[in-house]
């Protein structure tokens, strides 16, 4: 009944232009309850405003199965928005008095909601008498009053504590039971979210736009009782992983360091082996040492070493066997020094099925082509007695691995952190081998072009003091000094915690050679 | 019941504040620290009010200054009103309109006595048009912002119910807005007071302002004391009409108790 094309909305100001949301596509079939969940600042709320006629889109467009003319519109916010003047039931009646409808037919279509809400005794109560969840239950009705076609809700339990939100769930289920409704809701609460759809739609951010559409198949009408159940618990975590890996891209993107008076822009991937780069930066390491790096995060180009051929960053932070590759290829590069190594820090995950290497004979593997997880899933095939020719590859973003797995699109991957430990959190996985499972193989690199390294030399003499003393910090100030730098890798404290276990910075001089040696036999595949 | 035992214990306060201000006015006066005829001693003046209520004009003087006072507020509230709401509505008529109430808020209304007393002479209808000069311009402002503060998920979800322009005026913004525009009917009903006594000061031959400038012509001070002390009551009593009757009026805001 509700078709959205490729629904665009940007704010523009003398200052700043910001996507909210770009090119939205989705359907909504008649009587369909359809959610919409995301990270926060994904522009969840920004689609139901346009649909709602609040804001106007700056682009695409929604069409309504009837006319648009008579297409009614409710609304439902966080905020309850009751009328603090009018009564419960001048409040329900809001709406019906603008329509003009006569005495008696408001009276009647009060009454009958005013009974289902189970507030006929507060019928004369102002709304600040009102409990928040009781207050809720009155916007609620008072939208269906006016009897629309579609309503939408924007976190419309949000601001209501556990217990009254689940019983505002099984109110919600009670009332589209008698009265066949379309609903959009948008919320947070995945659980939430899972309980009530038949839809629901993930969104990523930075612009927002859909990620992914699941159909929710849980048998109607549902009973509190589902929530318990192994498949809707399975589901939740699989919703949970693909909005963590969102966050995690988003604030990533956005703190990149930039304070305008760089003397060296440090490219960088989504890894959190990064982490002393940005605790220098916040603990003044870098200052003392007086040197203003920029760090840029890069990801998902076809290519992560082109903008350093392209002169668009001065150096690299890349892992060993991709350096050696391009120094293959193009004798102007050189690794300055490695930066750390993996142990544990990058896996080859598997579906509960699969419990060996040798199972992996024939399955479908995801890896992002051409970087590290390939090179990784090639070394550990081959120290088993297998070819990458025997499996079935196929080119996945690192951030989008954890999805097709519990989607099961692939049946195997080869993944790093920051997303390792959240699909290993969120969903039942085997993990086959990790880094640890080795000699220190995966190292991370820090490539530079001859001729900046050669200008720049005495700043990259001070770079790599500054690096030894970050980690150091690092190591002996632990608590710390995660604390200041999780942020930044869209990861909790804990979670950092968590994944600097599987990454090693310190006398990494000592196996460098070999691994580098190491690398090079398995480099050609 | 905390409520309540905090109030008296309020009121109890206020009381011992008022009787320690009369003991020490009492005390200055009967040590003759000060000429009587300068300070009279509060019983002198407390017999002076009584005898002007029971012998003097008091009663029509109190009725012509309230008169003025609510002819002129009438009035202001008659302009100020829907100006306000324009104001708090509409950008352009708060463009086009704005600066010139600003400007007659900046000048002092006193200032526009001279011109008052040639335009409409010194009857009754000058005094009503200063006490409108002095109130309207401000009370336009107050109501516009008042109404500016409106809020917005209100606004909105009236718009997705339906409303049109005029349900969101008379049936969103005014009812929302109605408790704060009273207030500031409050707070310019005190200045109300002000300019009625200078008017009165100026030129009349009645009113509460009048009864003090004649009061100082026959050097009787304690008339003049009891002038002000009446003018501070009427205050303290209006001030309280307009609290009771808020909470009568609309009690459905959070100050009010159910």
């Amino acid at each position: 009944m509700l078709e959205i094309k490729n629904l665009t909305k940007e704010y523009r100001n003398s200052k700043s232009h910001t996507v909210a949301i770009q090119d939205v596509n989705f359907t909504v079939q008649e009587s369909e309850f359809v959610s919409i969940i995301g990270p926060s600042g994904c522009g969840k709320s920004t689609i139901l405003r346009i649909l709602s006629g609040l804001d106007k889109q700056t682009s695409g467009e929604f069409i309504f199965s009837k006319d648009i003319s008579k297409i009614n519109v409710g609304f439902v916010s966080q905020s309850y928005a009751l009328f603090p003047w009018l009564t419960v039931y001048e409040n329900i009646a809001f709406g019906l008095r603008i329509k003009k409808l006569d005495q008696i037919e408001i009276d009647r279509i009060v009454k009958r909601y005013l009974l289902i809400t189970g507030l006929d005794k507060f019928k004369d109560s102002y709304p600040k008498q009102l409990s928040g969840g009781m207050q809720q239950r009155v916007a609620i009705v008072r939208t269906l009053a006016n009897n629309p076609d579609i309503i939408l809700m924007d976190e419309p339990f949000g601001a209501l504590d556990v217990q009254t939100r689940s019983q505002m769930q099984e109110f919600l289920v009670k009332i589209l039971k008698e009265e066949k409704k379309t609903v959009v809701m948008v919320t947070h609460d995945i659980e939430e979210a899972l309980y009530l759809s038949d839809k629901i739609l993930i969104l990523s951010t930075k612009p927002g736009s859909v990620k992914e559409i699941m159909n929710i198949d849980f048998s109607k009408p549902r009973k509190p009782e589902l929530k318990n159940q192994n498949d809707f618990i399975e589901t939740k975590k699989s919703i949970s992983y693909l909005l963590k890996s969102e966050s995690i891209k988003s604030t990533t993107d956005e703190k990149s360091l930039i304070s305008g008076k760089e003397d060296l822009i440090i490219g960088a991937n989504i890894w959190t082996g990064i982490a002393p780069l940005y605790l220098a930066k916040e603990k003044g390491i870098f200052d003392k040492y007086k040197l203003n790096p920029k760090i840029v995060t890069l990801e998902w180009s076809d290519d992560r070493l082109n903008p350093l051929r392209e002169k668009k960053v001065d150096a690299l932070y890349t892992t060993l066997d991709s350096a050696l590759v391009e120094i293959e290829k193009n004798p102007d590069m050189e690794i300055f020094m490695p930066l750390d190594f993996s142990i544990g820090g990058d896996a080859i995950i598997s579906n509960k099925n699969i419990k060996t290497i040798q199972e992996l004979k024939g399955k479908i593997i995801g890896v992002e082509q051409g970087w590290v997880s390939h090179f990784f899933l090639n070394y550990v095939l081959e120290k088993n007695n297998l070819s990458i020719k025997d499996v079935v590859i196929k080119d996945i973003k690192a951030s989008d691995i954890g999805k097709e797995l519990i989607l099961d699109n692939i049946q195997a991957a080869s993944v790093q952190e920051p997303w390792l430990t959240k699909i290993q959190e969120y969903s039942q996985i085997n993990t086959l081998k990790t880094t640890k499972d080795f000699e220190p193989l995966i190292y991370a690199v820090l490539l530079v072009r001859k001729d900046v390294l050669k200008e720049k030399n005495e700043y990259f003499n001070k770079f790599k003091n500054a690096w030894i003393e970050s980690v150091k910090t690092l190591s002996s100030d632990t608590t710390d000094s995660i604390r200041s730098v999780a942020p930044y890798l869209g990861l909790s404290e804990i979670e950092l915690a968590e994944q600097l276990q599987n990454i090693e910075f310190r006398n990494i001089e000592n196996g460098f050679v070999s691994a580098t040696v190491e690398t090079r036999k398995f480099l050609h595949f | 019941m905390q409520i309540k035992r905090e109030k008296l214990k309020y009121l109890f306060l206020s009381f011992i504040g008022g009787i320690v201000f009369l003991v020490f006015w009492q005390i200055i006066s009967s040590l003759n620290l000060v000429q009587s005829f300068f300070l009279p001693s509060p019983k002198t003046v407390l017999e002076a009010i009584i005898t002007l209520f029971t012998q003097g004009s008091l009663l029509g003087d109190i009725g012509a200054s309230f008169f003025r006072i609510i002819a002129g507020f009438i009035l202001s509230i008659i302009v100020a009103l829907p100006l306000g709401i324009l104001f708090g509505t509409s950008k352009k008529t708060e463009a086009v309109v704005e600066p010139l109430v600003a400007f007659v808020r900046y000048v002092p209304p006193s200032a526009f006595i001279p011109l008052i007393i040639v335009w409409f002479g010194v009857g009754e209808m000058g005094k009503v048009i200063l006490i409108f000069l002095g109130v309207a311009p401000y009370l336009t402002l107050l109501i516009a912002d008042t109404i500016h503060s409106v809020r917005k998920e209100l606004i909105e979800a009236s718009l997705t119910l339906g409303a049109t322009k005029s349900d969101l005026v008379f049936k969103v913004i005014l009812p929302y807005s109605m408790p704060a525009i009273w207030d500031s009917f409050r707070i310019m009903f005190g200045a109300a007071w002000t300019f009625v006594i200078i008017a009165e000061i100026v030129g009349s031959s009645s009113g509460l302002g009048h009864l003090m400038i004649e009061s100082q012509r026959f050097l009787r001070t304690d008339n003049i004391f009891a002038g002000i002390i009446v003018i501070g009551f009427l205050g303290i009593l209006t001030d309280y009409f307009f609290k009771v009757a808020s909470k009568m009026l609309f009690p459905w805001t959070d100050k009010s108790h159910a």
